[in-house]
């Protein structure tokens, strides 16, 4: 797959999954009648921020985990690479959304000498394990759905739908040839 | 200070939607235009110009969305409002999952060698098509939801 591809594939895989997480946290929220409260707690630009910081994050995991070898595998059919990726992958996210915010937190605390350090590791230590644990799930349903996504896309794309030129070259040679075009997929 | 804020939360909204309903709008009008003429190179290179456009614009669409709720100070789910809001949630959520079917599909047929051919005429219309049809659907209840 071409490079211009790989990166259009990055980019909606990295938007989906923030996407998919918002809306997949607001709906069950809302529904429970729990977000009419936090919401406007939370603050517009607060939430804006957030949103952008996990995009940021899922991007950045995103294209760490479709390299060249990954999505050529994942298209031929094989599925062990990319879900081990992915759930590390969202494992990295999960880390990264906890300590980003808390060094945030923390970040005056830690430069005029933390007065509780011990307290600060250990919450750092508990709450990167929960952190990491959270992102490898994340991680491992997201690279499924994605995959779910790869399997239908193929079924609903017509086999040579994108090699007018091809096709033509392959009419021409031999029906045999033609075939091997189809199978490319 | 915080009116202006919600105004131009707002304003991204609906600007968002006008790129990704306009944007799908075009991209099946000009493929239905394009299979008359057995053509698809137009159709195909818009459709991955608006992929890329379709994923910047839905990120805008899901967090002025969210933020549009806590600004509003939306009703409780219980009510008439909060029953649509929820089959509209339903809905966006099954759209997002059907567009990234979309995106992947477009992105398979410009990976293949050549130029598009006209066998990809017919799945533009129809994945575009659904597209316009799908957002045409969000912004009814969107109406709704905006004006009681």
């Amino acid at each position: 797959m071409a490079e211009a591809d790989r990166r259009l594939l990055v980019w909606t895989l990295a938007s989906f999954h923030v996407a998919g997480l918002t809306v997949g946290f607001v709906l069950p929220a809302y529904a429970s009648g729990g977000l009419s409260d936090v919401l406007p707690e939370f603050g517009t630009v607060l939430g804006f921020l957030g949103y952008a910081y996990l995009w940021v994050l899922s991007f950045l995991a995103t294209r760490w985990v479709l390299t060249d070898e990954v999505l050529e595998a994942t298209l031929v059919g094989a599925v062990r690479p990319v879900i081990l990726r992915g759930s590390a992958g969202g494992g990295l996210v999960g880390l990264a959304t906890l300590l980003g915010p808390l060094l945030l937190l923390t970040i005056q605390d830690l430069l005029s000498g933390p007065s509780n350090p011990a307290g600060i590791a250990l919450i750092l230590a508990i709450g990167s394990g929960i952190a990491t644990v959270v992102g490898l799930a994340f991680g491992l349903v997201f690279t499924l759905l994605d995959l779910t996504a790869v399997r239908i896309a193929g079924r609903a794309v017509p086999d040579g739908a994108g090699t007018e030129q091809t096709k033509t070259e392959a009419t021409v040679k031999s029906p045999a040839d033609s075939e091997s075009v189809g199978e490319r997929r | 200070m915080a009116e202006t804020l919600h105004v131009a939360v707002r304003t991204l909204h609906v600007l968002g939607m006008v790129v990704l309903l306009g944007g799908a709008g075009t991209v099946w009008y000009v493929a239905r235009r394009d299979g008359r003429g057995g053509g698809s190179d137009t159709a195909s290179s818009l459709a991955t110009g608006y992929e890329w456009a379709f994923w910047g614009a839905l990120g805008v669409m899901v967090v002025t969305g969210v933020g549009n709720l806590g600004a509003l100070g939306a009703p409780g789910p219980e009510t008439r409002w909060g029953t649509i809001l929820l089959v509209k949630l339903a809905l966006v959520a099954v759209f997002v999952l059907g567009s990234l079917v979309r995106t992947v599909a477009i992105a398979r047929i410009d990976a293949e060698e050549g130029r598009p051919g006209p066998a990809s005429v017919p799945f533009y219309r129809r994945a575009y098509g659904a597209t316009t049809a799908a957002l045409l659907v969000l912004v009814v209840l969107a109406e709704v939801l905006a004006h009681g």
